[in-house]
């Protein structure tokens, strides 16, 4: 029995794309710490080496047309084994959820409104993610249009306000870090934003032509690489040697901005921005926990698990960290690791099982 | 703050119950008892200021303590 009755365009699947991704123009700021203004750096090779996992993605996909991961999970490791690994990956999804959850609640409350308790934010945006999710894939689908030109719109404009501001010589030196720092930066890109895509392997059995998924995830993978390009480069070239010293880049740079006294204060431009893609990015992580464990309990329908999901997450992601600075820390030395399992080895080791097994045997693939 | 807890709850299982006991959907009313069940469980706790369970604690203790791995 199919979970979710709607369906997305392939179009619409790359436009998803980029509006999933988009919020590594935020998360980017865990990598300055790292690589400071040779970050630009670590986000070509983490583009470059995400594309072939993106590709592993939607090989796994085209090969199982109309099953999500957790019927993929029970074709290629039998139902014991591949049992045990879609319990693992609800985890993570949930993992995936709360720490996003934290991410938000955490910026909105140290930068907009510090005064606010920090689960009044956290209580509205889940009901508001909770509604999405509620709707489907398709109503997600059909926001990611609008949030993602508002996004690429934003990046390109603040980078183009910021024009007057950008010192080239702030780019140097460019290698400023050892190739242990570079390792660590790559890693922490390709694992924080990029292989998130993992996630898809939930929603690509609901395009409409299941075989042609490969060009519109790499279409969004790419232009939401040249989008967070932009981003590095621009934050390096205005901030130099100080992007050390600012807890936030993202939102530092914007505040430089001061067309003749009148165009002031655009930082909150970054704000709706981290609004936007921080929904879009929760509401996905939100949707495929609700959907992978109802495809799990074999359950008719997804719709009576958002509620306590929701609940569930908010209570945790509430108090996760003891403080900001904690999870800087995890997702630049820790979480890598564990991200590491389930987004990179775990697609390999299926589709490597795939392909011994010569999966999928026909009347399996005849029956999605 | 228990009262509101309360309140809510009640608020969300009228909203949801009644239609999957209409459907007969016991298979779903059971896991959505459960997970409701811990979710208000967790969410008293939160109130209480009782923290019982911390995944971060557990992720950082299994990649950093049991596979070694970290870039500290």
């Amino acid at each position: 029995m199919k979970l979710e009755k709607g369906e997305i365009s392939n179009a619409q699947l790359a436009v998803l794309t980029i509006a999933f991704l988009q919020a590594m123009t935020l998360t980017i700021n865990f990598n300055y710490a790292i690589t400071k203004q040779g970050t630009w750096l670590a986000v070509l090779a983490g583009f470059v080496l995400a594309l072939p996992i993106a590709v592993l993605y939607t090989a796994i996909a085209r090969r199982f047309p109309g099953q999500n991961l957790i019927q993929i999970n029970d074709a290629v490791f039998g139902p014991y084994a591949g049992k045990l690994i879609s319990i693992l990956y609800i985890w993570f999804f949930i993992q995936l959820t709360i720490h996003y959850m934290f991410f938000f609640n955490s910026f909105w409350i140290t930068y907009i409104m510090p005064e606010t308790p920090r689960v009044a934010f956290l209580v509205m945006f889940a009901f508001v993610c909770a509604m999405a999710v509620w709707s489907g894939i398709e109503v997600i689908a059909r926001c990611s249009y609008l949030f993602s030109a508002v996004v690429a719109v934003t990046i390109v404009t603040v980078a183009v306000l910021l024009v007057k501001e950008i010192e080239p010589g702030n780019l140097l030196p460019i290698v400023d870090f050892s190739l242990k720092d570079f390792v660590q930066s790559v890693h922490v890109i390709l694992t924080v934003p990029f292989c998130d895509l993992v996630v898809f392997l939930m929603i690509l059995p609901y395009t409409a032509q299941k075989q042609k998924i490969r060009k519109p995830v790499l279409i969004g993978v790419s232009l939401s690489a040249a989008q967070l390009l932009i981003v590095a480069v621009v934050s390096a070239a205005v901030m130099g040697q100080r992007i050390l010293n600012t807890s936030s880049v993202s939102f530092a740079v914007p505040r430089l901005i001061d067309v003749a006294d009148i165009l002031t204060r655009l930082d909150i431009l970054v704000a709706i921005m981290f609004l936007i893609t921080v929904f879009m990015k929760i509401s996905i992580f939100y949707y495929v926990t609700v959907l992978s464990l109802a495809q799990f309990l074999r359950l008719r329908a997804y719709r009576p698990l958002v509620v306590p999901i929701g609940v569930l997450c908010t209570a945790v992601a509430v108090r996760l960290y003891p403080s900001d600075l904690e999870q800087v820390y995890a997702a630049t030395f820790v979480w890598p690791f564990n991200a590491a399992v389930y987004e990179i080895l775990l697609p390999i080791l299926t589709f490597a099982v795939i392909l011994v097994r010569r999966l999928p045997k026909k009347e399996e693939a005849v029956s999605p | 703050m228990i009262v509101l807890l309360v309140l809510s709850y009640a608020v969300l299982i009228a909203f949801e119950v009644p239609k999957l006991v209409r459907e007969k959907s016991w298979r779903e009313l059971t896991v959505y008892s459960v997970l409701m069940s811990l979710a208000f469980a967790l969410c008293l706790l939160e109130i209480l200021d009782v923290k019982v369970w911390d995944p971060v604690k557990d992720t950082q203790y299994f990649v950093k303590s049991l596979w070694h791995l970290s870039y500290d």
